[in-house]
């Protein structure tokens, strides 16, 4: 078209391009110098706004002294060309390409200005976009045909953004809350991006509140319980469980700061006050190569940064727990704060009677975090989490049989200062620095006897903690939008001290021990490049994350391939298949799989090297309208270097030599998983279902032969539904069901070797409740978890009521019952183990299954402004 | 720590609501059991019982074995001799001894025949004699215990691993008085009015009788050496049933601790009975000290609920349960006790 053009109007171009003109200023928009031409020499020059970008600002060189020097000048870069054509100055295109520009900008709540994660912003037309990082940052290229663009995201209104964008800089975009009454709406219009792949899960916050949950607590790690793959330990158990993995597998990040226990009141609830979380999510394979150190998945949950523009507070209040939460500007729209606390009301309610009998106890969170606007580029975050829990069992209490006073004190604080910054419109970088720190303090008042006449009066006093600080940096650079950079590392110092105990024993003749103490530097590089191929239907993502240790005595490197390529058909489908090699440099030595803090973390050592592991998975996807998503995923994981201990760890013991009861083994996971998801509408829900296998396989357990990982789930599955009756009424049910857990039953059981020898062991003197129980029988495994426990399953009810919807004050009132068919659910099955009441010599051997949790209402009430 | 573990696991089960679950139908068959240590210098013993299938119905009583075929047999399979059976009725697993002394250095086999049920048979070697220097005994304080200590040095079997075992029994006894009257013998127990009238008289003897009986009590030991293969069951401050070595060709010295509490009886406590301390210094075959070691875990953690993982015992019977292990043993009997 260009080349007709010239052809035609040779001549008079000349003249009208050569006229001479000297603009007023050297600086300007492309608009103001095409009008200082216009008004001064007359001539008119013709454009279309939709590929020219007319309020970019350009700078002159000050050389240029004709009309088609400073056209040329302020056209430079954009493929746009003068030429006359009869006397008039047309401003065309170049007919071989289209012209492409950058968008850039973070994405925000219109009232507190908030950033949004995970916010759609895309191409309607081509449905062709991104999503908003873990900052409210995108990049995006944008033709110049294209003349709007869609942001949206889940429980925001969408908006339309025209192009191009009204003025020169960051396109900062400004997404209204939908109102809450509104049925949840999941991932809308977010297909496109390889970020929603199927390992990946972006847990919808309303999930937290929209389905009935044991005694109405909120917990984020039980939500994700609800998609496949995740399960828990036992039933309740804020314990997750990825594809078969260990709960210690799971790298959980807390405003990106590793925490290394979550669990209060013994894992029956997470750390994570749900008030407090702005995003939830859940990496179950094709791991980004940023994340690294555990092997089974990365949780990855944000805090709230608070309103930059108003004080909001909110408070909830149950029958167990109560929790408040306030957030608003300490300088409009410069600063902003959000604090939230959550206590259990236990102790106070019910102190004088039940806590009487069974001990005192109490667990409380604080999450603050604080929000500096420096520019609108750069951002300061920092944020703060305490939780505690504390348990007190006198020796007096009259319900359980203990000769000792027991306090129990466990805790994790974590801290992290960010430095989130806009380098360009396409380079984005953050740079974290935090402390992380579990702490669990034990102490013992403990009479001994050792004669008639003599006691021993012990005060011991344990501590096991982890203590790391890190620093990292992260840099995400788009080429273009299909084409895509992620790049950084960071440094972690870990100081471990599994076991640490001091008591007022005189020692004697013993040997004092010093508690170990580990420090090790961790190390960690990564790089991916993120490609759409062949029109965008193909996207492959490799990467690569480079991980060390260093210790003393010890050293590992580890080099980690990620790799993640999709397939895209038609009809909103596609295909993926992934890989992803993890290693892991501590391990947590546990036993018992409740979740308590006797877990004992530990670094790798000389003799113990890093776990690993290398997973495939291969998945097939597809949306409805963007009502409905159907995933299906395969995969099948090998782990290595597994660590275990065969024999329960003492951890508050100095002399207990950990690392002489570790083994190491290897272990092979693999299994199917389906979900069906609603997302929009009056009715909403998630179907899942997993089918699963897990195996572990150590030379000196089990004679070398595979077995049934504890954690080995065959059928796992969940049903929840969400019924919008009315805009403010809604019902909700859901149904969990997990094969029964694997357990060792002995096949046979045969004498003892010391009673059958007349050989008594009363004078036993071990710390156990059961040291006076002796039992005469060995047991004969036949091999190890041969025997499945019953299965878990419970459905729960709950309903929602919304009051004061037009008022500043609103009010939400969810009531439910969990467990309503009143299903005994196994917590622990013991082969004769606690029926040490029983004195009679000869006695029927039986199993005796414990249950925590039979029907059990729940009624909450919050209160928010 | 286990305690912290038992403790918070006490209270959820009192929270918890109890039910009785039935057995599964069993599998497998009953297998004859089979324990004996063959010791160096002494009489092969060794105790036949039978096994129990899990199942619906199924008690912790066991039924003794009178008519199984126990023989000791040479490497070649050759029969030594065939022991007899035991008929103390006090046994709890049935016992066959024998007659021939058993020689340090020796393979043995043991065959064991029940009628109806699999024939069981198990292979040894007694270790040759080795050599303890005992350099000191003293009483002391152990993390607030007081203790016996046992300053040993234990000399290794040049060019082979030898497997030590340190364990410390009390073995009960019953004390009789008796006093000859007239010529005749008469227990005081039995005859006590007899005894108060005559005692005075002149011509009455009194004599005491000692008889050590079939009852043991296991005392704890205790060791401060991380060499120690207790390392690998639990820590160093907590007691055990035997203190273990694998011992690498060469000699070395530790302090093998016995709680002291049990060494003297009391008649007002009743903590331990009257009778003499037996601490046993032993080698002994790998297959026994495998079995040692599980059984310790066993022990300590019989691992029969599901929240704990199940500990697999170790044995060397093929066709049937139990261990035969060798031992050549260095036996200390100590006295504290008036007897």
């Amino acid at each position: 078209m260009l080349a007709g053009f010239k052809a035609q109007s040779q001549h008079s171009s000349d003249s009208i391009l050569s006229r001479p003109f000297t603009p007023d200023h050297s600086q300007g928009t492309i608009l103001s110098f095409i009008q200082e031409i216009q008004r001064t020499t007359g001539i008119a020059i013709s454009y279309s706004s939709s590929f020219l970008h007319l309020n970019k600002k350009v700078q002159l060189h000050g050389t240029e002294k004709t009309t088609g020097t400073v056209l040329n000048a302020i056209l430079q870069g954009t493929g746009i060309q003068a030429a006359a054509v009869n006397g008039k100055i047309f401003l065309l295109r170049e007919s071989s390409q289209t012209q492409y520009y950058t968008l850039s900008g973070f994405v925000r709540e219109e009232n507190s200005k908030e950033v949004i994660i995970g916010a759609s912003i895309y191409d309607p037309i081509t449905r062709r976009g991104t999503v908003s990082n873990a900052f409210g940052f995108y990049t995006l290229q944008v033709p110049d045909t294209c003349n709007l663009i869609v942001f949206s995201h889940v429980g925001y209104e969408p908006v339309q953004q025209k192009l191009p964008p009204p003025d020169e800089g960051q396109l900062d975009i400004y997404l209204s809350a939908r109102n809450f009454l509104q049925p949840v709406v999941v991932n809308a219009g977010t297909e496109d991006s390889i970020v929603l792949h199927a390992g990946y899960i972006n847990m919808p916050l309303s999930y937290l509140s929209s389905f009935p949950t044991l005694l109405g607590e909120k917990d984020v790690l039980k939500s994700l319980q609800f998609y496949p793959g995740a399960g828990s330990s036992l039933e309740s158990s804020s314990n997750l469980l990825i594809r078969g993995g260990g709960a210690d597998q799971n790298l959980y990040l807390l405003d990106g700061v590793p925490i290394y226990h979550t669990g209060h009141l013994f894992g029956l609830f997470s750390i994570f006050n749900g008030d407090a979380v702005k995003d939830v999510s859940l990496y179950k394979d094709a791991f980004p190569a940023r994340y690294g150190g555990r092997l089974s998945s990365v949780v990855d949950i944000r805090t709230k940064d608070g309103s930059m523009k108003e004080w909001h507070g909110k408070a909830v209040v149950s029958p167990l727990s109560g929790s408040a939460e306030i957030d608003g500007p300490i300088i409009k729209d410069r600063t902003s704060m959000s604090l939230s606390f959550r206590r259990s009301l236990v102790d106070y309610l019910y102190g004088n009677n039940y806590l009487k009998n069974y001990g005192n106890y109490y667990l409380y969170d604080i999450n603050l975090k604080l929000t500096q606007v420096i520019n609108d580029k750069n951002r300061l975050y920092l944020s703060f989490y305490k939780g505690q829990d504390k348990m007190l069992i006198s020796s007096d209490n009259p319900k359980i049989l203990l000769f000792d006073d027991y306090d129990f004190s466990w805790s994790n604080i974590t801290s992290a200062l960010k430095w989130a910054s806009v380098v360009s419109p396409r380079i984005f970088t953050n740079t974290t620095v935090t402390y992380s720190r579990f702490y669990n303090l034990f102490t013992q008042n403990s009479m001994i006897p050792l004669s008639f006449n003599d006691s021993l009066y012990v005060k011991g006093q344990g501590v096991s903690r982890v203590r790391d600080m890190a620093i990292n940096n992260e840099t995400e650079f788009t080429i273009n939008n299909t084409h895509k950079l992620s790049f950084g590392g960071g440094y972690t110092y870990h100081n471990l001290a599994p076991t640490a105990y001091s008591t007022n024993i005189a020692i004697g003749i013993g040997v004092k021990r010093e508690a170990p103490k580990y420090f090790m530097s961790e190390l960690n590089l990564y790089a991916e490049d993120q490609m759409s191929l062949l029109d965008d239907r193909l996207i492959v993502r490799p990467g690569l994350h480079l991980g060390a240790l260093i210790q003393k005595g010890a050293g590992y490197t580890s080099a980690q391939p990620r790799l993640l390529v999709r397939w895209k058909f038609n009809h909103e489908q596609y295909i993926e298949a992934s890989y992803s090699a993890m290693t892991q440099f501590v391990h947590q030595l546990t036993t018992p799989v409740i979740n308590l803090p006797t877990d004992l973390w530990v670094p790798s050592t000389e003799n113990i090297k890093p776990e690993r592991s290398y997973s495939y998975s291969l998945a097939y996807g597809k949306k409805w309208n963007n009502d409905w998503r159907m995933s299906i995923d395969g995969y099948y994981k090998q782990l290595s270097d597994l660590v275990t201990t065969n024999t329960v760890l003492n951890i508050f013991d100095n002399s207990d030599l950990w690392e002489k009861k570790v083994i190491a083994g290897s272990g092979y996971n693999y299994g199917a998983e389906f979900l069906l998801e609603k997302t929009k509408g009056r009715f909403t829900g998630i179907f899942a279902y997993t089918l699963a296998w897990a195996w572990r396989q150590f030379d000196r357990i089990n004679g070398g032969r595979r077995f049934p990982y504890k954690e080995d789930r065959r059928h796992t599955l969940s049903l929840a539904m969400k019924y919008q009756f009315k805009p403010n009424w809604s019902f909700s049910a859901s149904w969990k069901f997990a094969s029964g857990a694997p357990f060792t039953l002995p096949q046979q059981i045969y004498p003892d070797l010391d009673w059958a020898r007349h050989i008594n062991g009363y004078l036993d003197e071990r710390y156990s409740p059961f040291s006076t129980y002796q039992v005469n029988y060995l047991p004969f495994f036949a091999g190890l978890n041969n025997y499945r426990l019953h299965p878990v399953h419970h459905l729960d009810l709950g309903t929602t009521i919304y009051l004061g919807n037009k008022s500043r004050f609103k009010h939400i009132i969810s009531a439910g019952v969990y467990n309503i068919y009143n299903r005994p659910n196994p917590f622990i099955v013991s082969f004769d183990q606690f029926s040490y009441f029983n004195n009679d010599l000869i006695y029927p051997l039986q199993l005796y299954q414990y249950s925590l949790f039979k029907t059990l209402p729940y009624l909450n009430y919050t209160f928010k402004f | 720590m286990r305690l912290m573990y038992l403790t918070v696991l006490s209270i959820l089960l009192l929270t918890a609501c109890e039910s009785e679950l039935p057995l599964p139908p069993g599998n497998g068959q009953p297998r004859v059991v089979v324990y004996s240590e063959l010791t160096a210098g002494q009489t092969a013993e060794i105790r036949v019982g039978k096994s129990k299938i899990v199942q619906p119905g199924v008690d912790n009583a066991f039924d003794l074995v009178p008519d199984a075929v126990v023989q000791l047999l040479n490497r070649d399979s050759s029969l030594i001799e065939t022991l007899g059976f035991g008929t103390d009725t006090s046994n709890r697993m049935s016992v066959y001894t024998g007659k021939v002394k058993l020689n340090p250095n020796t393979f043995y086999r043991v065959k064991v025949d029940v009628p109806g049920m699999r024939t069981v048979t198990s292979f040894t070697t007694i270790p040759n004699n080795f050599k303890v220097d005992l350099l000191d005994t003293s009483r002391t304080i152990l993390n607030g215990r007081p203790v016996l200590q046992f300053h040993l040095t234990i000399h290794a079997q040049p060019g082979q691993r030898q497997y030590i075992v340190m364990e410390a029994l009390k073995q009960s006894a019953q004390l009789d008085s008796f006093f000859t009257y007239n010529g005749v013998r008469y227990s005081v127990a039995e005859y006590e009015d007899l005894y108060e009238r005559v005692k005075d008289q002149p011509g009455v003897v009194i004599t005491k009788d000692t008889t050590f009986l079939n009852d043991y009590l296991r005392i704890p030991v205790y060791t401060q050496d991380e060499n120690a293969d207790n390392n690998q069951i639990g820590g160093l401050n907590e007691n055990y049933n035997s203190i273990l070595f694998t011992q690498l060709g060469k000699p070395f010295t530790t302090n093998l601790y016995i709680n002291a509490t049990a060494l003297s009886s009391n008649q007002v406590e009743a903590i331990a009975p009257k009778g003499r301390v037996l601490v046993y210094v032993k080698s002994v075959s790998k297959e026994y000290y495998d079995f040692l070691l599980t059984y310790e875990k066993v022990k300590r953690n019989p691992g029969l609920n599901s929240l704990i993982q199940a500990v697999q015992l170790r044995n060397n019977t093929v066709g049937g349960l139990g261990v035969v292990g060798g031992t050549n043993q260095i036996l200390y009997q100590l006295y504290y006790d008036v007897l």
